[in-house]
């Protein structure tokens, strides 16, 4: 009984966390900012994409 | 981790390695996969020109190739980080972070934002800053009118300190 309290309790906490996560998201190859005059400009070029960890 | 849409007319792969590698002791052991010294290639010809890249960062931090712990890896999905780690010189700057707020609705555009970034790195950041190209461009960066004036004589006054 107290093991499937247990559970439940971890299901239930889960179940929480994962709604209030932030979905982030993920790059697509896609600049989607083109209001502003430069990045409308800027959305146009053809580009390269290079990452980067720095700890 | 950083990711950089760069115009390769204009910057080349191998520029941007060699900064990242004098940005950093490569001898470091990475501790967690959060903060670790890595280059993510995104295909051959970025993996080929990171793996030579290597030995000459070794020798100009006088160590052996072998001592080298920088990761170089695949990229994988690459994921956006939270909108408050998103241009974080701006937050100093609030008028300047509520029109580019309300210019891009999503902290993914925002984090795209050439005008964003560049307003960034130049106001906030202690990298080197061409105040003549920024007085050039500014007219593009769509800010209102009191506000550009502001920035443009900030930046001739930061232009003549430094001639």
């Amino acid at each position: 009984m107290k093991i499937r309290l247990i559970i439940l309790g971890a299901v239930a906490s889960w179940a929480v966390m994962s709604g209030l996560a932030e979905t982030l998201p993920k790059a697509d190859g896609k600049v989607s900012a083109t209001t502003l005059p430069l990045d409308a400009k800027t959305s146009k070029v053809k580009f390269e994409t290079a990452t980067f960890g720095l700890g | 981790m950083i990711s950089i849409d760069y115009d390769p007319e204009v910057l080349k792969y191998e520029d941007l390695l060699e900064i990242f590698w004098s940005a950093h002791r490569c001898d470091q052991i990475n501790t967690s996969r959060q903060y670790m010294n890595a280059v993510f290639y995104h295909d051959e010809s970025q993996k080929i020109a990171a793996e030579n890249s290597r030995a000459g960062a070794a020798v100009k931090q006088g160590l052996e190739v072998d001592a080298v712990q920088t990761t170089i890896a695949s990229v994988g999905k690459f994921t956006y980080a939270e909108g408050y780690h998103q241009k974080y010189y701006l937050t100093r700057f609030e008028e300047i972070r509520d029109i580019l707020t309300k210019a891009y609705k999503t902290e993914k555009e925002l984090a795209d934002s050439t005008v964003a970034t560049r307003l960034n790195a130049y106001l906030g950041s202690g990298m080197k800053r061409d105040w003549a190209i920024f007085i050039k461009e500014l007219p593009d960066y769509g800010m209102p009118e009191e506000l550009e004036k502001a920035l443009s004589k900030a930046a001739v006054r930061m232009l003549e300190g430094v001639k």
